[in-house]
């Protein structure tokens, strides 16, 4: 990197320039070069703002290795900062930085500029500080042609920018007229028909494994540690027709610079956990979180029941204890024929869910004075499970998704008892998994909301929904949901929810054998069983919910 | 007797208006006000003056003389509106009128006057609150005002009697000095110097220095007052050691009197004077944010003890400066922005800059080298920083003109000095790299903050200077462009950053750099941190080259939820050529909800650090004399010759604190306010409220014996 022609062409440009060495030790040798020692120098010049007392910067960062890979963002950046020294209106300083070794010198710049030491890299040089960093773009443009920018948002451990910073390049690049995709896919006009559902749907696989790898897919990515929002955008030469000329570029970023420049506060209060099928659209973690609350309940409700089983044994005495290991022993697993049974049924009630209110309108039109949307109306207030048998619906005409429910279902499980055991450093693991549970549950079409849609119903009803799924989650057959309940008179629904999350819970908390399928037994209620909830656990330390 | 403000501005407007456009104040001789003897005698008014400024005069002298003593209890409302500046004085220097009147010989006179202009100034008053009290367009009152005052002038003349004048005197001067990086630096400076004791309450004429503070001083028992409004940062690294330095946002600091019995009530009710006076929120100042150093603040003027529990400090980091400020600034000015040096104030352009800071320092001195009596000292100034860069497209040349977009026409008429400084020391041992036009009539060399400086000096009193051009333009221009990016390092500067992430704790990093080769000196530093930063002591580290450094000296007072906040002074010793980090571990607190800005995302501010030091010199300075030395050096007078006093502020923090999303809550708490209001709360009361008809019960026992004695008594019973 031309450290010293930086240094003078940044100075000439009236910043205030600093530059920063480092070198780092690594663990396995280079790919390239085949080197343990990587040195590096990162040169950044501040733009100070005028009547600012330097508590605040923005960061323009520019990755630049050896050759000419990424010369054209270096240029941009310099023509950029050239253009925003003259201007006043600045209320925060702006940093343009120009990283060498791609993360690697990312990670030495920021860990000296909050002086902190992460990873063992060691820097030098005085460093120049511009206070708190509100916001960061990184800049790659791989060829001095752009035809489309490129948007990564994927962070480090799967964390994620606000969502507003990723709106605001969206709302330039309509403003410009500049094209932008997400991982690489244009977004469809198009929103009702199959396959831009399957577009959208694969654009947002690709963001959950993105983020499940936990890399982050750019420069920007090991900025949100430090609670700065960042994205990468990435100049494109996909060999279009039509090219966009650096001004248009420019504008966009200066754009963005503006605006962000204009904040009063950092941002805040929208969105931090999303995932997006396209540019415009997004899932919210309100939509995604409840499915994975719910997965997390089932472990609490297991929990409980094992803590009941524990007090119960206590009182029972010691050969009750014995009867029920003799007990376990002989007991059998379950086969995958059990599973579908549930599924039919459950399948069957969301298809009579959704088709029942069509129904319903049908009739309702026909027999009461109404017109087709009051009967709508009418039918909300009586079924108030319009939403829920959609949502039921819906799985069913993804295959892949269901498939891919039975056959992970034990990891996906297991998982969220790992959670406490592994201290996630900033709460980005969480995210990550969450996003795993939500992919799994949450994949129908009507969720995909376009953005500033208050989506209130969907929060609401989805609890019924992941309630009346779960039987069809696990794998253990589910008798009390079978078999009618003769002996369950006096037991509350309350109960059976907890019965079926415990058994959910339990079984694949076990060590999972290839089963022999055996048909399940019937399930013959006790007749203590039947009490109040202290009673609910059966002699014996035997869950009938949960053993066949 | 309550006195009232007249509409001085508008006053001084429309004396503007009125002047004669050949330059009035030019063409007349140049007056001497501080110098020689005042005059005394008996005060001779020319009955034929020109009415409207007869009038005004009148008016603004009565309202002088029946000016009494500040009733101290009186709150800072009705104080503010008291103690508006009194109107332009003397138009017309030749005319002068020295002294008061109180003490004069019109014996009789003076109570008639006083009654008349307490009935006169009622209306005064009713016109300046009509018409407006800061804002332009109130300029038609002055001529009613003049009416008003005709026929005060005729009681004038028989109250005219004999003053003892005190002297005061105005020297104005503006400093222009180019910055390393090429930045320009114009510091102005107004210093009124008046020979009258504020505090014995027995002044109440005021001349030169500004009514509004002069009574300030007197009633509150203020010893020194130190306020500086600032926007921007003193980038010490590239832009050197400012002449005078004062941190982001506002600042204050005052001494108060030993007689002062409750300094915190004196510092409470100056601070929300001083707000209505600046138009600043210094009422914001309250024990949250107000410290008492120990070691930092010296007294700068006469002081006969350092008794530090009279001292307050206090900034206020997120104050934003601007023209709201500047304009009671500029009203405290004898001549205003009208005339002088400070016509190049204006606001439009000194916003357009990369620093502005306008400052007021009232200090008693001794009046004369034996120092038996004290006279007091009025220092205005204002420092502003032009970019040349973003302005001149890449040239560093600049002239006055292109800064403040005015030339220099006159000096002001009540000034006995007004004067242009020019820093063109050569730089880098090359000399003339600069060429300044018009070429200046002397050049001072002086020694100023270690440092042999050169300066051009027009004189703006000068007959000479207005010969060849009307006005004075000062130019530089560069001979050959700057190329080195190699700044010349200040020995003394700092850096301070917040380091560590997350929102739970943090550290406060002070990088103190010592650059000069071979002398070590020692350096107060004064660390004020608001108190949700509960700052740990025990983490508190000082590392030079990488050994620990124990401070010689430390003062810590901790913090108090919502009373105090956390103060640190440390004497660190500063080894030569040395970088000095001084870390301080802190936890974010979690405020109450109604304690968080309305912009809580935004981050909280930690004011500035303070640094003083003694720095010593590179090249050995005379002792100079410091009242006759021309700059400013003179606020911070040096111990002896081998060092020099540097005050310096860090930057402020902006440190995030955890904060709750005030949106969420705020939707859920409509949302079911509303709906426990309007469902429950009716549901249920329909639901518990039972309706039986009441049966007339004959009662208790202690009913019926009531009724029972009151049917003897005859009323009607229960």
């Amino acid at each position: 990197m031309p450290v010293a022609w930086l240094e003078k062409t940044m100075w000439t440009l009236g910043l205030e320039v600093h530059r920063q060495p480092f070198s780092r030790t690594l663990p396995f040798p280079d790919e390239l070069r085949e080197r343990y020692m990587v040195k590096g120098t990162n040169v950044y010049g501040i733009l100070r703002a005028p009547r600012a007392a330097s508590t605040e910067a923005l960061v323009l960062s520019v990755p630049c290795s050896e050759g000419p890979h990424n010369n054209q963002a270096v240029g941009l950046m310099l023509a950029l900062a050239s253009y925003f020294r003259g201007q006043i209106y600045w209320a925060k300083d702006i940093i343009f930085l120009v990283n060498e070794h791609d993360l690697l010198g990312m990670e030495a710049w920021l860990e000296a500029y909050h002086d902190v030491n992460l990873t063992e890299i060691q820097s030098s040089g005085t460093l120049g500080r511009a206070g708190a960093i509100q916001a960061a773009i990184a800049l790659e443009l791989s060829s001095d042609v752009v035809t489309s920018f490129d948007v990564a948002v994927e962070g480090l451990n799967g964390q994620l920018p606000n969502l507003d910073l990723l709106n605001l390049f969206h709302a330039f690049c309509q403003k410009n007229g500049l094209l932008c995709t997400i991982q690489g896919k244009l977004p469809r006009s198009d929103w009702d028909s199959l396959p831009a559902f399957a577009h959208s749907l694969q654009t947002l696989l690709l963001m959950v494994l993105a983020q499940a790898s936990g890399q982050p897919r750019g420069d920007h990515g090991l900025f949100l540690r430090y609670r700065i929002e960042a994205i990468t955008l990435r100049g494109i030469n996909s060999f279009r027709q039509y090219k966009y000329d650096m001004t248009t570029v420019g504008k966009t970023l200066e754009g963005m610079f503006r605006k962000l420049n204009n904040l009063l506060e950092r941002l805040h209060q929208s969105y931090f956990f999303y995932l997006l099928p396209s540019l415009s659209r997004f899932v919210s973690i309100g939509v995604y979180m409840p499915a994975f609350g719910f997965l997390i309940l089932v472990l609490i409700l297991k929990a409980l029941d094992l803590w009941m089983k524990l007090s119960k044994s206590e009182t029972g005495g010691s050969e009750r204890l014995w009867d029920a290991d003799h007990a376990t022993g002989e007991e059998s697993r379950p086969g995958l024929l059990a599973l579908v049974p549930p599924l039919v049924i459950c399948h069957a009630a969301g298809l009579a869910l959704y088709f029942l209110p069509v129904l319903g309108q049908h009739v309702a039109t026909q027999h009461f004075p109404v017109s087709e949307s009051e009967a709508v109306v009418v039918l909300l207030w009586g079924h108030g499970g319009v939403w829920v048998g959609r949502d039921l619906e819906e799985h069913q005409i993804h295959p892949p998704a269901l498939g891919r429910d039975t056959s992970h279902q034990p990891r996906l499980l297991q998982a969220p008892s790992n959670l406490p055991l592994n201290p996630s450093r900033d709460g980005a693991a969480t995210a990550s998994l969450a996003n795993l549970g939500q992919a799994l549950t949450t994949l129908t079409p009507n969720k995909f909301l376009p953005r500033s849609h208050l989506n209130l119903h969907f929060f609401s009803l989805k609890p019924f929904h992941l309630i009346l799924w779960l039987p069809s989650l696990i794998q253990s057959p589910s008798p009390a949901f079978l078999e009618p309940l003769e002996g369950l008179e006096g037991a509350t629904i309350r109960t059976q929810g907890a019965c079926w999350a415990a058994r959910a819970g339990c079984q694949p908390m076990a060590s999972f054998p290839p089963t022999t399928p055996s048909p399940p037994k019937p399930f013959s209620p006790p007749p203590a069983w039947a009490g109040t909830w202290g009673a609910m656990s059966p002699p014996q330390g035997q869950d009938p919910g949960c053993s066949p | 007797m309550s006195t009232k403000s007249l509409p001085s501005a508008c006053a001084r407007q429309s004396l503007a208006a009125n002047r004669p456009s050949s330059g009035c104040p030019k063409a007349s001789p140049v007056f001497k006000v501080g110098g020689g003897s005042p005059r005394g005698g008996p005060h001779k008014m020319d009955a034929l003056a020109p009415g409207w400024s007869a009038g005004l005069r009148l008016l603004s002298l009565g309202r002088h003389s029946q000016a009494g003593a500040f009733p101290p209890g009186s709150g800072p409302a009705h104080f503010i509106r008291s103690s508006a500046r009194q109107p332009v004085r003397e138009e017309n220097p030749r005319r002068r009128r020295p002294g008061p009147h109180r003490e004069g010989g019109g014996g009789e006179a003076a109570p008639v006057l006083r009654r008349r202009v307490s009935i006169a100034t009622p209306e005064a008053a009713a016109i300046g609150r009509a018409t407006g009290s800061g804002s332009g367009g109130r300029c038609g009152s002055g001529g009613m005002l003049a009416a008003a005052g005709l026929p005060l002038l005729l009681l004038l003349l028989a109250a005219a009697g004999p003053g003892r004048a005190e002297r005061d005197a105005l020297r104005e001067e503006l400093l222009l000095s180019p910055l390393p990086d090429g930045d320009v630096a114009a510091t102005f400076q107004f210093r009124t110097r008046w020979d009258a004791d504020l505090q014995r309450g027995g002044v109440s004429h005021y001349r030169l220095f500004p009514k509004a503070l002069g009574r300030l001083v007197a009633a509150l028992g203020v010893r020194e007052l130190h306020l500086a409004l600032t926007q921007g940062f003193w980038r010490t690294r590239v832009w050197g050691q400012p002449p005078l330095q004062a941190p982001a946002g506002a600042e204050l600091w005052v001494w108060f009197q030993p007689t002062v019995t409750d300094v915190d009530k004196a510092w409470k009710e100056l601070s929300n004077i001083l707000s209505g006076i600046f138009c600043a929120s210094l009422n914001f100042i309250d024990s949250t944010n107000t410290v008492t150093p120990t070691a930092s603040f010296k007294p700068l003027g006469l002081a006969n003890g350092t008794d530090h529990h009279l001292l307050r400090y206090a900034v206020l980091p997120r104050e934003v400066v601007c023209t709201e400020n500047l304009t009671p600034w500029k009203k405290l000015l004898p001549c205003g922005s009208k005339a002088g040096l400070a016509v190049l104030l204006k606001a439009e352009r000194l916003f357009h800059s990369s620093y502005h800071s306008q400052a007021v320092h009232i200090r008693p001195i001794c009046r004369d080298a034996s120092c038996l009596a004290v006279s007091w000292e009025l220092r205005q100034t204002l420092t502003v920083v032009f970019d040349t860069f973003s302005s001149g497209q890449g040239k560093k040349d600049w002239s006055l003109f292109k800064m403040f977009s005015r030339t220099l026409t006159d000096a002001c008429p009540l000034a006995s000095q007004s004067k242009v400084y020019v820093d063109i020391s050569p730089k880098n041992k090359e000399k003339e790299l600069l060429e300044v036009t018009p070429p200046p009539a002397t050049v001072h060399e002086a020694i100023v903050q270690g440092d042999k400086r050169t300066y051009a000096i027009y004189d703006l009193l000068s007959p000479s200077l207005f010969n060849t051009s009307r006005s004075l333009n000062v130019q530089l221009k560069w001979k050959r462009p700057q190329d080195s990016s190699d700044l010349p390092t200040p020995i003394l500067h700092a850096q301070r950053y917040v380091s560590g992430y997350g929102l739970q704790t943090g550290e406060i990093s002070t990088l103190i750099y010592n650059t000069h080769p071979y002398r070590a000196f020692p350096v107060i530093l004064l660390e004020t941190v608001p108190w949700y930063l509960r700052l740990y002591v025990h983490t508190l580290t000082i590392i030079t080259k990488g050994k620990e450094n124990k401070p010689s000296y430390i003062h810590y007072q901790p913090a108090q939820d919502r009373r105090r906040p956390h103060l640190l002074e440390m004497l660190i010793q500063l080894p030569a050529n040395s970088v000095t980090k001084i870390t301080i571990q802190f936890e974010r607190a979690l405020l109450k909800w109604t304690e968080y800005t309305p912009d809580p995302n935004h981050g909280f501010y930690v004011s500035s650090s303070v640094l003083s030091a003694l720095v010593p010199s590179v090249i050995a300075m005379k002792d100079v004399d410091v009242e006759q030395s021309p700059l400013f050096t003179s606020l911070f007078p040096s111990s002896d010759g081998s060092s020099y006093f540097v005050r310096l502020y860090t930057e402020p923090l902006l440190v995030n604190l955890p904060t709750p999303d005030f949106s969420m809550p705020y939707n859920v708490i409509c949302l079911t306010c509303t709906v426990v209001a309007v469902c429950y709360g009716s549901f249920y009361n329909l639901l518990t409220r039972t309706f039986h008809v009441e049966e007339p019960s004959r009662g208790g026992l202690a009913k019926r014996l009531a009724n029972i004695i009151r049917k003897f008594r005859g009323v009607p019973p229960l």
